[in-house]
């Protein structure tokens, strides 16, 4: 399994840059997200998650944004979704999910995103 | 609400809501507004929210020469102030019969307490039937993030198109 590494561009700071790395089984999702089409931007990283988490059984899903969209938040919700499901059948699931401590807004988003994907994630203010 | 001689401009556009304008508008919101941090991002959120709902939904279109993006929205946004609120309002052509439906859900969203519209808005956040429905989780967003009513006009321009008009507002002593 390949990893997969998506680099932001200053003139495109609508996406996140992302690293999903085999090795150490970890998917990490940074900076800003109000593109287009979130689900076509995604779609690529849940199957990568997904394969992860059939060939190897865990993952740990860092998430560092400092923005997203109500378009990314329907996007994120399914793959919390999927997280969740995995982790009912025993799957080693890890999310941490670092946000800027001055903007309880997206703190309180996050919250309830983990909260209808029915997933708990360790929340980091930074 | 218009912008009117009690109100300081801050900024206005109008023409194409092309992405890399509304990121390039949203950084300057973010970095160089002069009010408390929490006030400017939340002026942030509603504007990128406001915004790409009239990029997405506008019923007045133009190519954007790029075949990833394809057409952009044209409409108008102003963001303006008085002492009390920081003003984020954009205008947009609609077909008549998407009329009734904002204002609905402007009406709905107006009508809700700040816990039922987080219930509303995660009960809507799978709902993508209908083209105004994005918009609709959207318009839900900005009513809990300024956590004031928000204000619409629609305005029938000719037989076939109004002019939708929709302004958030944000209290500039936010600190909480």
């Amino acid at each position: 399994m390949k990893d997969l590494v998506l680099l932001t561009s200053p003139e495109t700071p609508y996406f996140p840059e992302i690293r999903c790395y085999y090795n150490s089984a970890e998917c990490r999702i940074m900076g800003e997200s109000y593109m287009e089409d979130a689900r076509k931007f995604y779609n690529p990283i849940t199957e990568w998650i997904q394969q992860m988490l059939e060939s190897e059984g865990k993952i740990k899903l860092s998430v560092r944004l400092i923005y997203f969209n109500t378009s990314t938040s329907r996007t994120l919700l399914q793959m919390l979704k999927m997280l969740a499901l995995y982790r009912q059948k025993g799957a080693n699931v890890q999310i941490e999910w670092s946000y800027p401590a001055e903007d309880p807004d997206l703190k309180n988003d996050i919250e309830d995103l983990c909260q209808e994907a029915g997933i708990d994630a360790h929340l980091i203010p930074m | 609400m218009k912008h009117n001689s009690s109100t300081t401009p801050i900024m206005s556009y109008q023409g194409p809501f092309f992405m890399d304008l509304l990121a390039a508008t949203s950084n300057w919101i973010r970095s160089s507004m002069l009010f408390h941090v929490r006030v400017k991002l939340k002026v942030h959120k509603i504007f990128i929210e406001l915004t790409q709902n009239v990029a997405h939904y506008s019923a007045e279109r133009t190519d954007t020469g790029t075949e990833i993006y394809g057409t952009c929205g044209l409409g108008r946004f102003d963001i303006f102030t008085d002492e009390e609120y920081v003003y984020i309002q954009t205008s947009n052509l609609i077909l008549h019969e998407h009329g009734p439906i904002l204002a609905g859900y402007c009406h709905q969203i107006n009508g809700m307490e700040p816990e039922q519209l987080k219930a509303f808005k995660a009960a809507n956040r799978n709902h993508r039937e209908m083209k105004t429905s994005a918009a609709h989780i959207g318009l839900i967003h900005v009513g809990i993030i300024s956590e004031q009513p928000l204000d619409f006009q629609i305005e029938e321009k000719d037989d076939k198109f109004s002019m939708f008009t929709v302004t958030a507002k944000v209290k500039t002593t936010e600190e909480n």
